[in-house]
């Protein structure tokens, strides 16, 4: 690594740091808690406005948050990652879409923002270390999904954990 | 999974520009382009079965280009790379606006493509496509593309060549 031209450096430590983004993202929509857990550094902190502590106590609360709607979809667009030495600071748009089940039908909600996140190469490896969440705009409306899941045979629907396609995906099945 | 390694930049780059070409495709209607990405016995699954990705992508233009204007807007994306083969998945917020009796209706699709890619002779494309659903919202379309502010904005998405990306305009 030490004989890396500084340009490709520079590149590695932004590409991590944009896929612990999206790893994050995917530990979220798919309610993977490890997933979750494995991108924080273990002293590293959160600040959700609504949760304020530390990250190791944001996976448990954001879980149950999320058992309590039926999917989301956090997508990430523009990340602005500025790296200096062993740290970096990120500012990753995010689009997030919830489904939620309401007592006159279900919502869909939309909520945007931007991640600030702080990040820290430590042994060689970048992880976040503070997660402040922004929100920007949102919309609620009646959810108007009209797939019929059940009897859909065929297509592939996202799920929470393991039973969604993406894990027999990365495992090469 | 995805660890991002410092002899993986150029794939990862070269990856993600297949993953972004694919959507040119798509929304230009360019035909050549959305071909362009696929190993030619690629195969592609969108919930309606397995078929050949290139008899897929001859299909689906002109089924697109009866559609009023679409955007695939794609996010995140996580890539394994193995040598010469990459696994990944990418999240794509698809916006589709098309005709109804009752006037211009948005279906807008939140899914992802579960991806397998091969190198071969130095060329990174797609071998294998299965795409996920995860969410959908349905409605008559919004859109309102006139008054003094959105009047001023007359650089406007078309389909191949009449978009801006091909005409310079």
């Amino acid at each position: 690594m030490a004989d890396l031209d500084p340009r490709v450096a520079l590149l590695l430590d932004k590409m991590a740091c944009t896929e612990l983004v999206h790893r994050l993202a995917r530990g979220i929509d798919r309610c993977d808690a490890d997933l979750v857990r494995a991108v924080f550094h273990p002293d590293a902190t959160d600040d959700h406005g609504m949760y304020q502590g530390t990250a190791a106590d944001f996976v448990p609360w954001v879980m149950e948050v999320l058992a309590g709607m039926r999917r989301t979809q956090h997508v990430i667009g523009n990340v602005l990652v500025e790296v200096d030495g062993d740290k970096a600071k990120g500012e990753a748009y995010f689009i997030a879409h919830h489904h939620i089940p309401g007592e006159s039908g279900d919502n869909f909600m939309v909520a945007a923002g931007r991640y600030l996140d702080r990040f820290e190469k430590r042994d060689g490896e970048w992880k976040i270390s503070h997660r402040h969440a922004v929100y920007d705009w949102s919309t609620v409306a009646g959810s108007t999904d009209m797939w019929d899941r059940a009897n859909m045979p065929g297509y592939a629907f996202g799920e929470r954990g393991h039973a969604d396609p993406s894990y027999n995906h990365f495992a090469g099945a | 999974m995805s660890m991002v390694r410092p002899d993986e930049v150029a794939d990862r780059l070269a990856i993600m520009d297949v993953l972004n070409r694919y959507a040119r495709g798509i929304d230009r209607c360019d035909l050549e382009v959305l071909r362009s990405v696929w190993w030619p016995e690629a195969k592609a699954d969108y919930g309606t079965g397995e078929i050949d990705a290139l008899v897929w992508s001859d299909g689906v233009v002109p089924a697109l280009a009866a559609m009023r204007r679409t955007q695939h807007f794609l996010g995140n994306m996580l890539i394994d790379i193995d040598g010469m083969s990459a696994t990944a998945e990418t999240y794509c917020r698809a916006y589709h606006e098309v005709d109804s009796p009752d006037g211009p209706y948005d279906m807008q699709v939140g899914g992802r493509y579960l991806d397998r890619l091969e190198k071969r002779d130095g060329d990174w494309r797609l071998a294998h496509r299965r795409y996920v659903l995860d969410w959908s919202r349905n409605g008559l379309s919004t859109a309102q593309w006139d008054g003094p502010l959105y009047g001023t904005l007359t650089r406007r998405g078309q389909r191949m060549p009449d978009d801006p990306l091909y005409t310079g305009d």
